[in-house]
């Protein structure tokens, strides 16, 4: 028999130090041990719900194949497929259940097209699911409006369209992500409309995935983006610029060459000289020749080298101008864009000067 | 002997998978499923079907990889279609270069898919 009295004595005649650390060592163990005992538990849990979520999902899938295949050619529901109807009816009034139902269905919607791809829809109308997915834009929970703005835009649900409208501005950015591509995904170019009214960030990666999404219908008749030029939130007018490069929308050059002037920010400024280049619009190389002083550092880079291609010999004195221009980029560009210009001009040039990198450009440019 | 053509369908969407072998079932084709490339090995290994459908993105062994042992290993002729999704038109590429004979870009129609079956077992 063990003597705890041995144990007690000797702990009692250890110094200090020594006591917190059996101490330590005696909590930390016991620590050690619910922990154990605590991951054991969640795992036998997270296991069971495995093997429940199977055993439904194998039920409601063999459920939904048998409705798409009851009677796909007749327009009318035929009682198998109402009595399937009726059974995910009462099965969608729990949460859980139905979250495996809509899974199924997201999944199947998501990999078959035609006839079948209809049917998948009717069903998903037909049972209600619509109504939850309806009142999830109502939760005060992000993840669960940002679900149900995923679900309707899966299953092109727009009736209700005006209420996903006014999230496009929710505090969350998921939200107003899923809204955005909610409203793309269903009504195209109309779709954009929601950027008159968007005063929140729209980020590049935003912009990318619906300028992705919009290239995919076959209308691309695009609507007006003058108004969405002159939005006073940055970020639209840099997807609207974006717009105007992608469909060539050489119909707005006016309201360019006025962004360029007017506008405040430097980034919107240097996206606006790069799509007037993309347009080929020679008319604002002028524009922005005669309001070259007054640019930024990065924004005279960018007039050098989006218009590279559309100097002719007409601007020969502005490019003289800045051979010995303080930026090397300005400075390289001139002198390479003269040398297509009128080479024999380049030659003649001087190569002595008190700038040394003018110097080096010069002499590499009239012996390569 | 039996003369029902065995096909075998590899694809992680376990409802696709139902979805497809009712389909081709209904045809008149014996379905075998796999629910990832290595069971899709085992299974070809084992039935040498008449013709293959795989995904290309699946759990622990891709369908290019399924390809590349069917042709290189088992040297084995079996017509294969691939099923694939936007953005992996890459993969379609190197699953053409592997010996795969036919794709099929999701979302797709079951109905052209039995079209193309029928027309790769060469019955109408």
């Amino acid at each position: 028999m063990i003597d705890y009295h041995y144990f007690l004595n000797y702990y009692y005649q250890l110094p200090v130090v020594l006591k917190w650390v059996w101490i330590t060592i005696i909590v930390l163990s016991i620590v050690v041990f619910l922990l154990i005992v605590f991951l054991k538990l969640l795992r036998l849990k997270l296991r069971r719900n495995e093997k429940i979520t199977s055993e439904y999902q194998d039920k409601y899938e063999a459920l939904i194949v048998a409705y798409l295949y009851s009677d796909i050619e007749n327009e009318e529901a035929t009682e198998e497929q109402k009595s399937i109807i009726k059974k995910i009816k009462s099965s969608i009034k729990d949460d859980f259940k139905r979250d495996i139902i809509v899974a199924i269905l997201m999944r199947l919607r998501n990999e078959i097209s035609g006839e079948m791809a209809d049917t998948i829809q009717d069903l998903y109308l037909e049972t209600g699911l619509v109504n939850s997915a309806k009142s999830k834009l109502k939760s005060d929970e992000w993840y669960v409006v940002s679900k149900g703005i995923r679900e309707l835009t899966q299953f092109h649900v727009k009736e209700i369209h005006t209420e996903v409208e006014k999230l496009v501005n929710h505090k969350n950015r998921e939200v107003r992500k899923q809204s955005q591509l909610y409203l793309i995904n269903l009504f195209g170019f109309e779709g954009l409309n929601f950027l008159e009214n968007l005063t929140t960030p729209l980020s590049e990666w935003d912009q990318i995935q619906l300028l992705e999404i919009l290239q995919r219908f076959s209308n691309q008749k695009i609507s007006d983006v003058t108004k969405w030029l002159a939005s006073s939130n940055d970020t639209v007018v840099s997807f609207a610029l974006k717009l105007v490069k992608i469909y060539n929308l050489y119909g707005v050059k006016e309201k360019l060459l006025i962004l360029f002037k007017n506008h405040p920010n430097k980034e919107v400024k240097i996206e606006t000289i790069q799509v007037l280049s993309n347009l080929q619009i020679v008319e604002a190389k002028e524009v922005i020749k005669e309001n070259f002083e007054t640019l930024s550092k990065e924004e005279q880079i960018t007039f050098f080298k989006a218009f590279e291609d559309l100097f002719d010999i007409e601007d020969k004195d502005f490019l003289l101008q800045n051979i010995q221009h303080k930026i090397f980029d300005i400075k390289f560009i001139s002198l390479k864009i003269l040398k297509r210009l009128d080479t024999p001009l380049l030659l003649k040039l001087p190569t002595a000067s008190s700038d040394l990198e003018y110097t080096k450009i010069v002499k590499f440019l009239q012996t390569h | 002997m039996s003369n029902v053509k065995k096909i075998v369908l590899a694809e992680d969407n376990s409802t696709l998978s139902l979805l497809l072998k009712f389909k081709l079932e209904k045809e008149g084709y014996k379905l075998l499923v796999a629910k990832d490339g290595k069971e899709a090995i085992d299974i070809i290994e084992q039935h040498n079907p008449e013709l293959i459908l795989t995904d290309i993105m699946m759990p622990f062994i891709s369908g290019l990889e399924v390809i590349s042992h069917v042709r290189n290993k088992l040297e084995l002729q079996t017509p294969i279609v691939v099923f694939s999704t936007a953005g992996q038109e890459e993969m379609v590429l190197k699953a053409f270069n592997l010996g795969a004979n036919d794709f099929m870009g999701k979302p797709f129609s079951p109905n052209e898919l039995v079209i193309r079956v029928k027309r790769l077992l060469g019955s109408s």
